[in-house]
């Protein structure tokens, strides 16, 4: 497959450059010592004598040739082509990290393009009635140390488990927003997946809940907003539903607003935690 | 052959760039405008001239284009690019920041010379 390829690139650099890039370079160099000669002409000399000292100065028109030639434009083709290599060989080297490395990227991606909600003053009222049902779920390390859920793991238990009504998932970050006609705000948001609120049997006042197909990759990135925000950033703007509005430095549409006072997720409030351990 | 100073490493190109900055000009004109503004303390062979444009072409700092000359010869005349203007505007200005500071340094030690 490499002497293919070089070949190939060979073959590029011949039919795109050299020919056409050689013969400009000799009737560059050509007009350059005719131009040399005129010019010495001009200053006296006879025309064979003129042409004799613009060819000592010239020098050596292969070697000019030559020097030429390093600096080509199939030099970065050759450059590119090192990396090329060197690249695949250290992935060949660590084959195992590189699966790793690929499969993460694609669930980084996989999970960016879910959705996320935003909420201000999270943590202080738990978000549902009968917290006494509500369990969290998590994972330990060997240390006890709560690492999460991986979004596979999280898609297993789902799928897997019969104790329970349903699963949802969150992840808490703080979210900017920064619209071109309003000042940056920083607020409290989290990713949820489609179906955590009607689990906690709380829908949008307006617009839309999440659908389970907004949670698949590459679905449009939408976004449910709190009241306070609506009311506040966006001045209860009654066209809210299926406004463009950038959180975190992405577009994204409002497809819901939730109730006044509606918080999420719950950080005190009784709801039960259980652990599973990974 | 005349014996000339050898140009700093790397200067080549900023003074290709400003040579071009007031009109486009052909080779052997770049190499003789070099000559004379610098009285001749700098001459410049083909032999660094003609990489020096092929680098300088292939960054996209400059563009050939084949002409007339005055004396009804066709020649590649090369012309500055908007990129090339700005990178001509960079190198002096960081050029002119070098030359200030070793002048001050050489001035620091006149008196052991």
């Amino acid at each position: 497959m490499i002497p293919l390829f070089r070949r190939l690139i060979g073959g590029l650099r011949a039919v795109f450059h050299r020919e056409r890039v050689e013969q400009e370079l000799d009737e560059e160099l050509r007009g350059f010592l005719q131009t040399a000669a005129d010019d010495k002409v001009r200053a006296g000399l006879t025309e064979s004598a003129a042409m004799r000292a613009a060819r000592i100065e010239l020098g050596s028109v292969e070697a000019v040739k030559e020097h030429v030639r390093d600096v080509g434009w199939e030099s970065v083709l050759e450059q590119l082509w090192r990396d090329v290599q060197y690249a695949s060989r250290t992935l060949r080297r660590s084959r195992g990290f590189t699966a790793v490395a690929v499969i993460s990227l694609a669930l980084a991606i996989g999970f960016n393009t879910t959705l996320f909600t935003i909420v201000s003053g999270m943590g202080s009222t738990p978000p549902v009635d009968q917290s006494d049902q509500v369990v969290s779920l998590t994972s330990l390390d060997s240390a006890g140390r709560t690492v999460g859920v991986s979004y596979p793991d999280f898609q297993d238990w789902r799928h897997l488990s019969q104790s329970f009504e349903g699963l949802a998932a969150h992840s808490v970050m703080a979210v900017n927003l920064t619209d071109r006609d309003l000042a940056a705000d920083r607020v409290a948001g989290a990713y949820i997946s489609a179906t955590t609120f009607s689990l906690l049997r709380e829908h949008p006042i307006l617009g839309r809940d999440f659908r389970p197909d907004d949670d698949r990759p590459g679905a449009e990135p939408v976004v449910i907003i709190a009241a306070s925000v609506w009311k506040g950033r966006y001045g209860g703007d009654p066209g809210i539903i299926g406004r463009v509005i950038t959180a975190n430095g992405r577009r994204v549409t409002v497809v819901g607003v939730m109730r006044d006072g509606f918080r999420f997720p719950t950080a005190r409030g009784g709801s039960r935690s259980g652990t599973a351990s990974t | 052959m005349r014996k000339t100073t050898d140009l700093v490493q790397g200067t080549l190109d900023m003074l290709i760039l400003k040579t071009l900055a007031l009109e486009p000009m052909h080779g052997y004109g770049i190499g003789l405008r070099l000559e004379q503004i610098s009285q001749g303390v700098f001459r410049v062979n083909a032999g660094s001239l003609f990489p020096a444009f092929r680098r300088l072409e292939r960054d996209g700092l400059i563009k050939g284009e084949w002409r007339a000359t005055e004396n009804h010869r066709r020649a590649k005349y090369y012309a500055l690019t908007a990129q090339g203007r700005a990178t001509l505007r960079r190198e002096t200005r960081q050029w002119e920041v070098q030359t200030a500071a070793i002048a001050r340094i050489l001035k620091m030690s006149t008196s052991e010379s």
